[in-house]
């Protein structure tokens, strides 16, 4: 367990230091989200029915480009080989890197995501939605991409096809995340999109370390 | 009979055949050097050994086990140092080796300020990774065969990028590791100069 948080602690020290790399995404994301006026040209009615959608779009899309290469620094550097020797396993490496994905890139994002869309007039129950949704999303995003990352590391071809294959594991995150941020919010009651997400994150949690784990594995072979 | 012992090992890379039936055996204060020109499989070598890559065909017996059976139990018993520094340039000096520490169980804190001195590495300290010449970071990268206690010591290019003076350093911790009853098997371009028992492997 105190591998698991070393690791973290040194990923989320690393990722501060290095301000360019970790900054570049959340601003994309936000620059992203300013103009859209702009795209839709004022008309604020069509802007609030797809605003969601483009929100867990642009959500994906960072989080996609965040762990692109979330293995390879370490990889090339030669830390994987040290990480491995020392006898922590694989399984603990991928989520340790999944969770410091998750907090270097998606919790700025689902913290800024509702202070954003008070900008364009959004009701309340709504931004509570997409906090919710997102922080239930996100993590499922960040292992699905750490997943993909893993599996095509050290590849030079085909790592494009193994990326398209895992493509349809985010379509889920992405209907049922757009529906929760929609839904009503009932008192006491979680709604229904909520729960297919929590089902969701809770498969991944327990299935994805032992996939991921097994894809570094293959890496020493 | 030897600790270390290597049985018929064969390794292709690709469809590159490198080494096919390869056998040695090392015992205590025996250095092993691997020669070879670029491409010959001398890293690939290093990393079979030290069980960061399976071999095709073969086995690798330490302490009359094979190391497939325990890995983990293999692992704690070597330092390896590979081509690469494996330091992170965002960290300081003193953060990588802190890290290493905290995740490495075979290193001991004990031994941190002897592999400041030793490698000169004092003033460093506090110093990004990214700001050091190549030669200091391989002196960083080197500093953890000091905190080691382990008894094997596998090391690709060592002496890659140090000056002479830091050379010669290398050379004097490896004889004395040698000399209390280690042994290390290093893969190098550069002559070893040092007086022990030395064992040479030449790959084609």
């Amino acid at each position: 367990m105190l591998d698991f948080f070393n690791l973290i602690i040194s990923d989320i020290k690393i990722s501060l230091r290095k301000k360019n790399e970790s900054i570049i995404s959340i601003l994309f994301f936000i620059f992203s989200v300013l103009i859209l006026p702009i795209i839709f040209q004022g008309d604020q009615n069509i802007l609030k029915k797809f605003l969601i959608g483009i929100i867990w779009f642009l959500t994906l899309l960072t989080i996609i480009f965040s762990v692109e290469k979330l293995f390879e620094n370490d990889y090339e550097d030669g830390m994987l080989d040290q990480i491995y020797i020392s006898g922590i396993p694989m399984e603990t490496i991928f989520l340790s890197k999944s969770l410091s994905i998750w907090i270097i890139t998606c919790l700025p994002i689902i913290i800024l995501s509702p202070l954003l869309l008070l900008l364009f007039n959004l009701e309340v129950d709504k931004l509570i939605n997409i906090f919710a949704s997102l922080l239930i999303g996100t993590p499922i995003l960040c292992m699905i991409g750490a997943v993909t990352s893993a599996l095509v590391l050290g590849f030079n071809k085909g790592s494009s096809v193994i990326s398209l294959i895992t493509l349809p594991l985010y379509i889920p995150v992405l209907i049922f995340g757009i529906e929760a941020s929609n839904s009503e919010i009932i008192l006491n009651e979680i709604g229904q999109e909520f729960k297919i997400l929590i089902g969701y994150l809770l498969i991944v949690i327990a299935i994805s370390p032992w996939i991921g784990g097994l894809a570094l594995k293959l890496k020493y072979r | 009979m030897s600790f270390f012992e290597i049985k018929k090992i064969s390794c292709i890379r690709g469809n590159k055949l490198l080494f096919k039936n390869l056998n040695f055996k090392l015992n205590n204060k025996e250095l092993l050097v691997i020669k070879g020109a670029n491409g010959s499989g001398k890293t690939t070598l290093l990393k079979i050994l030290s069980g960061l890559l399976n071999p095709i065909s073969g086995s690798i017996i330490v302490n009359k086990k094979n190391i497939n059976l325990s890995k983990d139990e293999y692992f704690k018993q070597f330092e390896y140092i590979g081509h690469e520094n494996a330091i992170k340039s965002a960290l300081t000096v003193r953060e990588n080796l802190n890290f290493y520490l905290k995740i490495k169980k075979s290193l001991d804190k004990k031994n941190f300020e002897k592999a400041i001195e030793i490698f000169n590495l004092k003033n460093l300290l506090d110093i990004k990774i990214e700001n050091l010449s190549s030669g200091e970071k391989r002196r960083v990268s080197l500093s953890r065969l000091i905190l080691s206690n382990s008894k094997i010591w596998f090391l690709d290019e060592p002496t890659n990028g140090l000056d002479k003076k830091n050379t010669l350093i290398f050379f004097k911790i490896l004889k004395h590791h040698l000399n209390s009853n280690g042994s290390a098997i290093i893969a190098s371009h550069d002559e070893i100069k040092i007086k022990s028992k030395n064992i040479n492997l030449t790959l084609n």
